[in-house]
């Protein structure tokens, strides 16, 4: 399994009392497979991909990627990890706006020391960003933008791919094109993808599907 | 509905308390600074001017004389045409152990009259007893202790109306001191005159009227161009802490859009937000005006012992009394600190008023927008340089001197941006690795929001590279002055001319050569002039500090033929060797040579000591410098002692006159050092406050790079990094600007305000250790941030990928 996760708890400080975000969680994730994780506003799907993308520190229970355990990490090891196994992509885009188009893509990869230029080029092409590389993120359309997110992702060929709501900012039509180019590239690379989402129509184009409601699975 | 507005308005400061801490602290130091130095130039002037009430020369207007001074026959032949005038004869007097300046007046026509009488009673005296011999001396009471001990024929008066150093008596015993029979100094014009006299002007042509209001003593005339130096260095304090402000504001206002576009949708007419974010603003600059009006009160009482030795160093002119504080210096403080917040926040403010209902909230300046602003804010700049010099080129001048440095340093602010991006650019090319890569990108990337703050650490750097530049020329040309000038080996005052003329006497049964000093206080143009006689000597041949001469100077000036003269009297009415200058009247003569005379502010002249007795038989004639061998220096010293009552300060060996001179040199830029140091560190604040008002733009760019397997401890090094990186580009372009700052001083600014203009040195070392302390300030403003961000939650980072935020 590349994602394991059990019993995972995880609660933040309120004004009061601690609030439980998550209240034992488990799943499994393997190579070249996809999960949608739906639940409504609150129902701690994004807590939960940052626990899995080992960004955040869960309470308890264990989380395991590609065999590592998360609860033993510190800090700069956690970090090793996301720079060679573990990618993101956030429905803001978040791409660098000092770097080109080119440099965004490839920076992930290269902070990882797993940068490919055959294979870079490959999701430059497929992606169809060949001609906006030495654009400016701000130079993009929300479309372009997204797909640039998503190529900088899979550039470093991880062995987990976290989404959260990666078309949340697109229209239907450009949504639809970039899920079917994201699971393309997925299953071509055998990542793992763990997508969170709200969008039913999303969640039925991957492998499995899960509920979260109040901090659980249903 | 204007209350639940400014509710509104408010808010935004409850939610970003640092923010109004540093808009407020900028403020405060720029008016805080502003003000001290206006309050040091206030407390000054009043010294001055309270010293021309106490001696009774204010709201007079005087009568001088072109060159020399007038007879007393001719103020006579005014007071019979029925002009009602008091006479005032000034020098300086040596007596047994010290110098006084004296001032001799009529002690029944003086404006100070009834004070002097009154104060001569209260001594049990007789008013007039003054006016008949020995004659008595009026004077401070720390003036009349030091008159008392050197000397003992003149009873002192004590009147601490009067100011410190100056010494007041009747006009025939001030001539009798001074040795200058039948000489005034100047006329003064009493206010009460007759009607139907005949003008002046027709009366006494020889003689220049000059008003009341342009009478300005010595003193201030001389000050005038120290505190125009002041005022500028206090002007670039201020605009500095205006970086801060204009920065600290357009953030506020930046944040503030969504909260205006809610509210004008909400029915609130741009107006009266205009209005209330204007009384905001206002409210605001009062209150940091008032902070920081009593931080200036506090800083100029610190630095005025500094100014003081300054003052003293370079004019003689000490600046007397304490701090007080001053209605017009506290409205004008704060009306500085309002007009100065209203101009940070001009474009601000005009950019909100034009503010479209619909605008989203303004993303900084990145990629092609900012190169546009910064090739904008370039070409401004270079035309801000090019008016500086034409400025330069046509007008002459303080005035245009400052105006030329003020737009030379705002031209290169303004280019400031360009060159800090292309030397970013230059500097990515060699950048191995993406984490690099994205270091240097991300620097570039932070120029719109650090610009201020780098044009106020740029101005802070050059003007300390200029003025240290400037100082230590100053000081480097003026120990090599003092070598040439100080050529003899031991300095003699007797304490009388017949113990002068026996000592000069015994000096030559010993073989020893003794150059007298002699020389006669005069007046040109109504400023002091002092004419020196010399004994033609090898000496002076070989070691004079000439700067421009005729091919045969010393042999005509020795012949009495011509004469030599200082730079400051030669730049001040443009005299050249070849020229003509009349010294007195009937007393012409070409002028063979000019010579360098650092730290006199007045003028000289150098005539043959024997053309110089022809005219002046009665100079005093007590001061020597004797030619000896540096192994028979210590038993000449002791000889003179035993052979002669000489008191021992009286009798100096070469190096301790140096000493002196050099540490009053030393004294003399102490003020200059100090505000250095508070401009660098006002630049210092600016850098922090700018990284601080940046922390919360900056997440959002720096969480992606985290969640790519950047550790945070690495991130806060790269904010260390990049703080060190944009102020060493700017350390670096600040030397040349510095450098310029340094000849336009040395050059053009002192020129003017001295009379003196100075070649310019090279000091590296000061530039590494300025360089180092830049970095210094960069890792100090940086570390804040830097400790911040290695310890943040990374739930406040996650934040930034939160679809809610």
């Amino acid at each position: 399994m590349v994602l394991k996760i059990r019993n995972v708890t995880k609660s933040y400080p309120g004004q009061t009392a601690e609030t439980a975000v998550l209240r034992g969680v488990s799943l499994d994730l393997a190579a070249g497979r996809s999960l949608a994780l739906t639940g409504e506003s609150g129902s701690g799907k994004s807590t939960l991909l940052h626990l899995a993308g080992a960004l955040d520190h869960f309470d308890s229970g264990e989380i395991e990627i590609d065999g590592t355990r998360l609860s033993g990490l510190g800090d700069g090891q956690r970090a090793a990890l996301r720079r060679r196994d573990v990618s993101l992509v956030f429905q803001q885009f978040n791409l660098i706006p000092s770097l080109s188009v080119g440099s965004n893509i490839a920076l992930h990869a290269r902070l990882g020391g797993k940068w490919d230029t055959g294979w870079g080029t490959r999701l430059v092409d497929h992606l169809g960003l060949s001609t906006v590389q030495e654009r400016y993120p701000e130079q993009l359309s929300g479309g372009q933008q997204q797909r640039v997110a998503i190529a900088r992702a899979l550039a470093v060929r991880p062995k987990l791919l976290l989404a959260d709501e990666p078309t949340g900012n697109l229209d239907e039509t450009a949504s639809a094109a970039v899920m079917e180019l994201m699971l393309q590239l997925v299953r071509e690379s055998g990542t793992a993808l763990f997508l969170v989402t709200h969008s039913a129509a999303i969640a039925q184009m991957l492998d499995h599907r899960l509920h979260l409601q109040h901090g659980t699975t249903a | 509905m204007t209350g639940a507005t400014l509710l509104v308005i408010l808010s935004h400061w409850r939610r970003h308390p640092l923010q109004l801490a540093t808009l407020v602290t900028g403020l405060a130091l720029a008016a805080g600074l502003w003000s001290a130095v206006q309050a040091i130039n206030a407390e000054a002037r009043a010294s001055y001017d309270r010293a021309a009430e106490q001696l009774g020369t204010a709201g007079a207007a005087r009568l001088v004389p072109e060159a020399g001074t007038i007879p007393v026959a001719r103020y006579a032949d005014l007071r019979r045409s029925g002009w009602r005038l008091a006479p005032v004869l000034e020098g300086v007097v040596r007596l047994e152990r010290q110098s006084f300046d004296i001032m001799g007046v009529d002690l029944l026509q003086h404006p100070q009259a009834p004070a002097l009488a009154t104060a001569a009673e209260a001594d049990s005296v007789p008013p007039l007893e003054a006016l008949l011999p020995p004659g008595r001396i009026f004077a401070h009471p720390e003036t009349a202790a030091l008159l008392t001990a050197s000397q003992h024929v003149h009873p002192v008066t004590r009147m601490a109306t009067l100011p410190r150093g100056i010494a007041l008596a009747d006009l025939s015993l001030a001539s009798r001191l001074l040795r200058r029979p039948d000489s005034l100094s100047y006329l003064l014009v009493l206010p009460e005159q007759r009607p139907g006299l005949t003008p002046l002007s027709e009366l006494a042509p020889e003689l220049t009227l000059i008003p009341a209001h342009a009478a300005a003593s010595d003193t201030a005339r001389l000050t005038d161009s120290f505190h125009l130096n002041l005022t500028a260095f206090g002007l670039l304090s201020f605009a500095v802490g205006l970086f801060i402000v204009q920065g600290t504001i357009a953030l506020s206002l930046e944040q503030r859009r969504g909260m205006i576009r809610t509210l004008r949708s909400l029915g609130v007419p741009m107006r009266l937000l205009s209005g209330l974010f204007a009384a905001e603003l206002a409210v605001l600059a009062l209150l940091a005006g008032a902070a920081g009006l009593a931080g200036g009160y506090v800083v100029a009482a610190a630095l005025l012992p500094g100014v003081n030795a300054t003052l003293a160093g370079l004019y003689g002119a000490p600046v007397d009394g304490s701090l007080s504080l001053r209605p017009g210096w506290v409205l004008s403080g704060l009306a500085m600190t309002l007009g100065g917040t209203f101009l940070a926040a001009a474009q601000s403010l005009f950019a909100l008023w034009r503010m479209p209902l619909l605008a989203a909230p303004a993303a900084r300046a990145r990629g092609q927008q900012a190169s546009r602003s910064h090739l904008a804010g370039a070409v401004c700049g270079v035309a801000a340089i090019a008016a500086g010099f034409l400025i330069l080129a046509t007008f002459q001048g303080l005035i245009s001197g400052f105006a030329f440095l003020g737009a030379l340093m705002l031209g290169a602010a303004l280019l400031l941006p360009l060159l800090v991006s292309t030397g970013l650019s230059l500097g990515a090319r060699f950048a191995k690795g993406a984490y690099s890569e994205w270091l240097w990108a991300d620097t570039q990337a932070q120029i719109p929001g650090m610009s201020l703050a780098l044009m106020a650490l740029l101005l802070a750097l050059a003007a300390n590279i200029g003025v240290g530049t400037m100082v230590s020329s100053f000081r480097l040309t003026f120990t090599g002055w003092l070598d040439q000038r100080l050529f003899a080996e031991v300095y003699v005052t007797a304490t009388s001319d017949s113990q002068g003329a026996e000592l000069a006497r015994w000096l030559e049964k010993q073989g020893i050569t003794a150059l007298p000093r002699r020389y006669k206080d005069s007046r040109f143009k109504g400023a002091p002039l002092r004419i020196y006689g010399f004994e033609d000597d090898a000496a002076f041949r070989k070691n004079w500090p000439l700067l421009d001469a005729l091919p045969d100077v010393w042999d005509q000036t020795a012949r009495g033929e011509a004469m030599l003269i200082n730079e400051q009297l030669a730049r001040r009415h443009g005299l050249v060797p070849g020229g003509v200058l009349e010294l007195e009247p009937e007393w012409r003569l070409p002028i063979a040579g000019i010579y360098s005379d650092y730290g006199n502010p007045n003028g000289q002249a150098m005539v043959s000591l024997a053309a110089l007795l022809a005219r002046a038989p009665n100079i005093p004639n007590r001061q020597f410098g004797l030619r000896a061998a540096p192994q028979e220096i210590s038993g000449l010293i002791k000889s003179i002692r035993e052979e002669f009552d000489i008191p021992r300060e009286n009798i100096t060996d070469q190096a301790t006159v140096k000493a002196r001179s050099l540490a009053v040199f030393d004294r003399t830029f102490v003020i200059t050092a100090a505000l250095n140091l508070l401009t660098l560190g006002v630049a210092g604040f600016a850098l922090l406050t700018s990284l601080l008002t940046l922390w919360n733009q900056r997440l959002p760019q720096l969480a992606p790079v985290w969640a790519m397997g950047v550790t945070r401890r690495q991130l806060a090094a790269a904010e260390v990094l990049r703080s060190l990186l944009l102020a060493a580009v700017t350390a670096v372009l600040a030397l040349p600007l510095g450098l310029a700052l340094a000849w336009s001083l040395l050059s053009v600014i002192n020129v003017e305000a001295f009379g003196w203009k100075l070649p310019m040195f090279l000091f590296p070392l000061d530039w590494l250790r300025l360089f180092l302390l830049a970095l210094l300030a960069a890792v100090i403003a940086a570390a804040l941030p830097a400790r911040r961000l290695s310890r943040i939650d990374p739930a406040e980072l996650l934040k930034v990928f939160a679809n809610e935020r």
